[in-house]
């Protein structure tokens, strides 16, 4: 399958200390990636490094190439047919009249010579950093909602960055919403702040908000590692079928969990990262122990009471 | 067998010989450049400090160089005008002195104020004797000087002369009420210290069987020497900054003072009188040496404590007391008898202190209360006009503090407009886009300006204007215009310092969560992080309100008078509330008089606690909303 994105030899350095230590991955262009390792092995890390999000923490070192094989997205996208609208039903294709022709002509330039040339990620100017987190979105780890209502939560980044005319907003919400499973729980409040959402509501909310800037891979941060039982369960189902439309990589420490969403799995120890069969996890004694030590964390949770 | 596995994995990933690796790249996203507004913003400010200073120092440098003219008399210890002598000796060692004295006072004061925070609760809930301490201790920093001043004179100065002889306007009396002007602000600085290493020895402590006294003395104490030591610089700052109490209550006489009864000038005071009295006269050249010598001693204080709070933070919470730390030392060679004897101190300091400064407090507000009751009515504001006609300004007022008032907030207006945009721009630079460099110097300049005495920022309104006389403009004179400037670079740190923590106290998750989502800096910090921290922005203003609504020295050098009517212009003299209190201290006639100016005080007093309640307001909103 082709690559979306090639990883060659990336090493990470905070403070002269190597977290993540040359990696060479090629990550597809569909399915789910999912990455497994104890807490404090570089997941994090080397996610963020995917879209240069190390450097918004603190001042970091990079050796290596992150190469991205599609087109930044700079300017305006319509909204495309082939865009995930699971929950709802799908809604239709339309154009608005004032999209900028030339605009469009010159990214579909850009998107075949992107093709043939891949960007180098860590080349690019700080200026065009924003364009590179449009195009490989992040959830993170617990769910960080902007201080604004619900709607505004969607809606400001489509504005701000996706340059989203304003005719168009309600219905990208909606969709957005819709496809997150979220439209029919907060329809009637979207003005209400989003952090009055219960945890579960506003990881899918911080999932909607992404989705709606249609990026071309998704990055998602042991995103159930906050969430009860249920919630879990039905991100879990939103992750699934999701993965058919989005490319996605996803980190989680619980290999169930792994199992149950990925096309492919890599275990992640001490900065290195090693492919895993999808039913071999007796092969590596310290994957084994992991995969032990969370089976039987699964089966000693208390069992929710209906 | 699995091993031999693992490793063909491991070889699996690391097959491709590593190319010739390119260099490391090191990233930061601070190399992202501010936009023109906040960069002009930055540049004002700067330049406005950078200004201040060079100021001073200009007027005053051919003084200690020796090539002005008269200067070998500035530096000598007689000041007798008439007779050709200007010499300000006197005037700084009376700083020193009574400074000193003041914070010598205030310390234990401090100590046992925080003492009871620690000691004085009895379960896990603070009682309700402890919570009204807080709260005054809190509520004491915004007290104008002026209504400490004002009211000490009319109720401490008669019992000082019952009790010392002589006028009552000495060293006793100003000492004691600079004693608790300085207190708020070491009682804070002491507790931001010791609150983090008494939390860090909670639980251990204890279960070693040590009390709770013990705790404080012997493990806290040490641990937040830094901590103690800079309450003790900054209280000495506060104390020799001041111009109002020592000018109303030390008695001004140029002499070396010797006892606590003797009258005494400060560097402070005698700029004030100065500029009042000696109209383009050589005593000038005593002034500009004076606000240089006070702008130096404040700048080494601010250096001081900045040097202070940097070791503080250098050290950490666990760190053991080193074994040449004073309180350790005492503890061994006094033996067990001694230890009692300081815990039982200590315990008696923890409601003495409380006790004696609630008291004070009592009294100079019950004081003030009582004493303004009669002029409470509409007379006070607009005298005999009636208040519709005067609030339309259709007829003047003459006998009422409407006039100041209106020329207060004018004033204050003013003041923010022109320091609103330099204070909060430079305060999100410092936030988001300084260098650690430029944060050094930068935060530098702020701490320096905001240990500045206020009359030294009047002082460079002055000489702004003297500048302008002898060159461009012979006409300019003092005026709203250049009060308001002045009081601007007062409040302009208060700004900075308020925009900047409430901008980094932002969680960082909404930073990350704005950057992944693809936010450029300028659209994260407009539309995510500003609104966040608006609360605390908004809190910070309220105090530089408060700061500049309550400032006397400042104005008495840039142009207030006493009557002017209502405010006529941007370049007209004006009047204002606080000077109205200062003038009534010194100038009144009758009883009718005295009361308004106690009136007035009540007034000034109740909006600066009303401003500070609605800023703690804001600032407990906002830290509750993140
Ligand atoms: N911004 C940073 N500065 C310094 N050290 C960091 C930073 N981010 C991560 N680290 C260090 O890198 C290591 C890996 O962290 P992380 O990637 O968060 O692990 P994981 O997600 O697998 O739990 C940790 O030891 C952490 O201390
Ligand atoms: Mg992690």
């Amino acid at each position: 399958m082709p690559a979306l994105l090639s990883v060659r030899h990336l090493s990470i350095s905070f403070h002269e200390r190597t977290v993540v230590k040359d990696i060479s991955l090629d990550i597809p262009k569909s399915g789910i990636t999912v990455l497994v390792g104890r807490s404090g092995s570089g997941k994090t890390t080397f996610l963020r490094a995917l879209n240069r999000l190390n450097e918004e923490l603190s001042p970091c070192e990079v050796r290596g190439q992150v190469l991205l094989h599609c087109p930044l997205t700079h300017a305006y996208q319509p909204l495309h047919g082939s865009e995930p609208a699971l929950a709802g039903k799908p809604i239709q294709e339309k154009e608005p009249a004032h999209v900028n022709k030339a605009e469009h002509a010159k990214e579909s330039i850009q998107a075949d010579t992107a093709t043939q040339n891949p960007v180098d990620i860590y080349q690019l100017p700080p200026s065009s950093l924003p364009a590179l987190r449009r195009t490989v979105g992040m959830v993170f780890q617990n769910p960080n909602v902007l201080p604004v209502s619900i709607k505004r939560n969607i809606t400001l980044p489509l504005a701000l960055v996706a340059h989203c005319p304003q005719g168009e907003l309600e219905q990208r919400l909606e969709q957005a919403l819709r496809t997150c499973a979220l439209w029919a729980e907060v329809q009637d409040r979207l003005h209400a702040p989003a952090s009055s959402l219960s945890g579960g509501q506003q990881q899918r909310l911080c999932l909607a908000r992404a989705l709606a800037l249609q990026p071309r891979l998704l990055l998602l941060d042991e995103p159930t590692a906050s969430l009860d039982v249920f919630a879990t369960q039905q991100v879990e189902e939103l992750l699934r079928a999701l993965g058919q439309h989005v490319p996605m990589v996803v980190v989680s420490h619980s290999l169930a969990q792994a199992r149950a969403l990925a096309d492919r799995i890599f275990f992640f120890s001490e900065g290195s990262l090693f492919p895993v069969e999808k039913d071999d996890y007796a092969s590596n004694a310290e994957l084994a122990a992991l995969f032990r030590e969370t089976e039987q964390q699964t089966i000693c949770s208390p069992q929710p009471a209906l | 067998m699995p091993a031999q596995h693992t490793e063909q994995v491991r070889g699996h990933t690391a097959a491709p010989a590593p190319c010739s690796l390119p260099k490391p790249r090191t990233l930061s996203a601070r190399t992202a450049r501010a936009g023109w507004l906040l960069r002009l913003a930055v540049f004002a400010a700067l330049s406005a400090i950078a200004l201040l200073f060079i100021m001073v120092v200009l007027f005053a440098l051919p003084l200690f160089t020796g090539t002005a003219e008269g200067s070998s008399g500035v530096f000598s210890w007689q000041w007798l005008p008439a007779s050709g002598q200007f010499g300000i000796l006197p005037m700084l060692c009376a700083t020193l002195l009574l400074a000193f004295s003041a914070m010598l006072l205030a310390m234990p004061l401090a100590f046992g104020i925080c003492a009871h925070f620690y000691l004085g609760q009895k379960g896990s809930q603070p009682s309700l004797f402890t919570r009204l301490l807080r709260a005054t201790v809190n509520g004491m920093t915004a007290i104008p000087t002026v209504v400490y001043g004002f009211t000490a004179l009319f109720l401490l100065t008669p019992l000082v002369r019952a009790g010392l002889g002589g006028t009552g306007l000495c060293w006793l009396s100003a000492m004691l009420v600079l004693a608790l002007l300085a207190l708020p602000t070491m009682v804070l600085v002491m507790e931001a210290s010791l609150r983090p290493r008494m939390h860090a020895l909670r639980p251990t402590a204890p279960a070693l069987g040590f009390s709770p006294v013990q705790i404080l003395l012997f493990l806290g104490l040490p641990a937040a020497r830094e901590g103690i030591l800079s309450a003790a610089v900054l209280g000495f700052g506060r104390a020799a900054g001041d111009t109002l109490l020592p000018l109303m209550l030390s008695g001004n006489a140029p002499q070396l003072a010797f006892d606590f009864s003797a009258s005494l000038r400060t560097l402070s005071a005698h700029m004030a009188l100065v500029t009042a009295n000696e109209a383009g006269s050589t005593a000038y050249n005593s002034l500009f040496a004076a606000g240089a010598l006070l702008l130096l001693v404040n700048a080494g204080i601010s250096l001081m404590a900045r040097a202070l709070s940097q070791r503080a933070s250098a050290n950490p919470l666990h760190a053991q007391p080193k074994s040449n730390a004073l309180p350790h030392d005492i503890l061994c060679c006094m033996g067990h008898w001694g230890s009692t004897c300081l815990c039982r101190l200590t315990c008696l300091l923890s409601w003495l202190a409380p006790l004696v400064v609630l008291g004070a407090l009592g009294a100079l507000l019950i004081f003030l209360c009582l004493n303004s009751v009669d002029a409470l009515n509409w007379g006070l504001l607009f005298g005999s006009t009636p208040p519709l006609q005067a609030l339309l300004g259709l007829r003047p007022v003459w006998d009422g503090i409407w006039p100041a008032c209106l020329g207060t907030g004018c004033l204050v207006l003013c003041s923010m407009a022109l320091a609103m945009l330099p204070g909060i721009g430079c305060g999100i630079y410092l936030a988001e886009y300084a260098t650690a460099g430029q944060r050094r110097w930068i935060g530098c300049a702020a701490e320096m300006l905001a240990g500045t005495p206020s009359i030294v920022m009047g002082l460079f309104g002055f000489l702004v204007i003297l500048f302008l006389r002898r060159t461009l403009l012979p006409e300019a004179n003092t005026c709203l215009l250049l009060a308001a400037a002045c009081l601007a670079l007062l409040v302009l740190p208060v700004l900075i310092i308020a925009t900047r923590e409430a901008l980094e106290a932002c969680p960082h998750s909404l930073r990350m969560a704005s950057a992944a989502l693809g936010f450029s800096r300028q659209q994260a910090l407009r539309h995510v992080l500003l609104p966040a921290a608006s609360r605390g922005i908004a809190s910070g203003m309220v105090l530089a309100i408060g700061r500049a609504a309550e400032d006397t020295a400042v104005i008495m050098l840039t142009g207030v008078v006493a009557n002017a009517g209502l405010p006529a212009g941007l370049l007209a003299k004006f009047e204002a509330l606080p000077f109205f209190i200062y003038y009534t201290a010194a100038e009144y006639q009758t009883d009718m008089e005295l009361a308004r100016g106690f009136g007035a005080a009540l007034l000034l007093l109740a909006v600066a606690l009303v401003l500070l309640l609605l800023a703690s307001f804001m600032r407990r909103r906002y830290s509750i909303r993140r």
